[in-house]
């Protein structure tokens, strides 16, 4: 015995809980009210219209982003851990900034970020012979740098700009004394072959790779872990065997994307959804990327640690962040490719490490990617 | 470190504790108190546009309302609607009103196929969707074919859990033209059950609150 009310009022009651959580439309709210208050809507809109260039439009998310993204930063969440609290309007904020208060978990920057990733158009794969030009701005221990870069798609040449002048550098090995050029870099992975497993960090390797990767996480982390096993070998001891691994495939993972300067479709949101699966990754929040624009780090701290770095309102990445012990106390243990990695203070691998180890720190972001016709154009 | 986490503690119970209009009020003054405003009502607000319009509009047309609720939020009256839900429906209401041909291309598709496409379509849930009821397909049939005025009313009250002044509120109408759309709604709808056979009168036990209402 049913009347209209009640066939009516179960039509379409029982929603799937993803549909219903709130975070993205939050975050929308923050973005547009950040544009709206300094006028940045137009210039978001025209920077990832049609017109621009596939490899900007895609390397958005790498790019130093202007006005349009420093007005995000007025509705960042800094310093308190998340926690909202009156005293910060009274920080420096926009007047009419809307903070919202919650603590962010890894699992839930990335899982934004993938989300995020995802809503970016995809490019086609360019030809192994394509020129990309890189601007990538560095921060090692408080200093900046600004280089211009330039790779063939397949990484058998590359160029840089040195007093003035293009030096373009050549892979070459050598046959009976003379060197020869390494074309092997150009062909594809033979078929039967992990890509992951021949990764050589060249664009092209690392593009093949990235699409090579089965989009559930779990598959996209056996793959990877398969490949890190054989490299690292495995802690003998299981209680470090969790953690350990998850921290070098974080590591594998980040890395792999920093060095594809261009990236498959969808690849860059299955990693991220990858990496929300592994325990042991920690957020930080109130940071800044290499450009000085505020951050959140998501990934593995202390000694040899790596992050990416995202926007805190857009959950765009901006870059990737590394740590690493002073020269004069590194070891192979701390920071060989084996190091696993430790907290400053902890129960590290090193009794050399202190809690008042200063560590380096080395961020690096991509101010601009494109494909461009030649080295030393931009 | 103690007493700063007790400040911000209290500061939360507070913003907690505080009514819909003094929140808003205090927003004037104070922006973050909207935070607050937004996480109490984003999750029902969500869950409505959701069942009109599918997941992939509904985070747009959540995160627009709330944007122009703060827009407007000097213009609220804290004084007659100590509840700003209908203050938030009416505005979201506007918003899905923009969104007409999509929301009734739903309708339409749910009662010809008997799959909530739209809805269901990044699930695995679409097998169990086939079988819907038949009721549910004749009623999305029928919310096809309302006029809007009729249905925004309609599922104001039935989906958002509305009552009917808060109805009124929302639409900017008086009570009588909203008591008079769902009427006319129902009886469309009822007509439309009885022509499917798939509806028979209701017991007096299993009349809604909207029923005893409009009585």
């Amino acid at each position: 015995m049913v009347d209209e009310m009640q066939v009516l009022a179960r039509m379409r009651s029982e929603l799937p809980s993803d549909v219903l959580d709130t975070e993205h439309a939050e975050r929308l709210f923050q973005t547009k009210l950040s544009d709206e208050q300094n006028g940045a809507g137009i210039a978001r809109s025209r920077w990832r219209g049609v017109g621009a260039h596939p490899a900007r439009r895609r390397y958005g998310v790498w790019a130093l982003g202007g006005a349009a993204v420093l007005a995000l930063a007025l509705a960042v969440v800094s310093g308190l851990g998340g926690i909202g609290a009156p005293a910060a309007s009274k920080a420096g904020r926009s007047p009419a900034g809307v903070r919202f208060s919650r603590a962010l978990s890894a699992a839930g920057v990335l899982h934004a970020a993938a989300r995020e990733a995802a809503s970016i158009s995809p490019i086609p794969e360019p030809a192994a012979h394509r020129w990309i030009y890189t601007s990538v701005v560095q921060v090692n221990d408080g200093h900046r740098s600004i280089s211009d870069n330039w790779i063939r798609f397949d990484g058998i040449q590359s160029a840089y700009m040195q007093d003035g002048k293009l030096i373009t550098h050549t892979v070459t090995y050598m046959r009976d004394g003379q060197p020869v050029v390494d074309n092997a870099l150009a062909k594809p992975v033979p078929p039967g072959t992990n890509p992951l497993v021949v990764y050589n960090g060249m664009p092209m390797s690392s593009y093949v790779a990235l699409a090579s990767l089965k989009q559930p996480p779990a598959a996209v982390l056996n793959d990877v872990r398969r490949v890190v096993s054989r490299s690292h070998g495995t802690p003998s001891r299981p209680a470090a065997m969790s953690h350990a691994l998850a921290v070098r495939e974080f590591k594998f993972l980040a890395q792999l994307l920093w060095n594809a300067s261009l990236v498959p479709t969808g690849a860059e949101s299955d990693v991220f959804n990858a990496l929300a699966t592994l325990p042991g990754i920690s957020v930080q929040q109130g940071q800044t990327d290499a450009v000085g624009q505020p951050a959140i780090a998501v990934g593995t701290t202390g000694a040899n640690g790596k992050q990416l770095l995202f926007n805190p309102t857009s959950f765009r990445v901006l870059g990737i962040r590394s740590t690493t012990p002073p020269p004069q106390l590194c070891t192979p243990t701390t920071c060989g490719a084996g190091a696993t990695t430790t907290t400053a203070g902890g129960t590290g691998t090193s009794p050399t490490l202190t809690a008042e180890t200063r560590l380096n720190s080395t961020s690096l972001a991509y101010a601009k990617v494109a494909l461009v016709p030649a080295p030393g154009d931009r | 470190v103690r007493s700063e986490h007790q400040l911000l503690q209290r500061w939360n119970d507070e913003q907690l504790r505080a009514s819909d209009a003094e929140l808003i009020s205090g927003s004037v003054a104070q922006p973050e108190c909207f935070a607050t405003l937004f996480r109490r009502h984003a999750p029902g607000l969500q869950r409505y546009v959701v069942r009109r319009l599918g997941p992939a509009k509904a985070d747009d047309v959540v995160a627009e309302t709330f944007l122009q609720a703060f827009r407007h939020r000097q213009r609220y009256r804290v004084d007659e609607a100590p509840n700003a839900r209908p203050w938030l429906y009416g505005i979201a209401t506007n918003l899905i009103s923009r969104e007409r041909r999509a929301e009734v291309r739903q309708y339409r598709a749910l009662a010809r196929t008997g799959v909530d496409g739209e809805l269901w379509q990044f699930t695995d849930e679409v097998d169990e969707r086939v079988s819907a009821e038949a009721s549910e397909r004749v009623l999305a049939g029928s919310l096809a074919s309302l006029p809007s005025k009729q249905r925004e009313a309609l599922l104001l009250v039935v989906w958002a859990e509305l009552s009917y002044e808060e109805t009124a509120q929302a639409l900017h109408v008086p009570v009588g033209t909203v008591r008079s759309r769902i009427s006319r709604a129902r009886v469309r709808l009822r007509r439309d059950l009885e022509a499917a056979g798939t509806s028979e009168s209701p017991d007096e036990e299993q009349l809604t609150t909207t029923d005893r209402e409009e009585r």
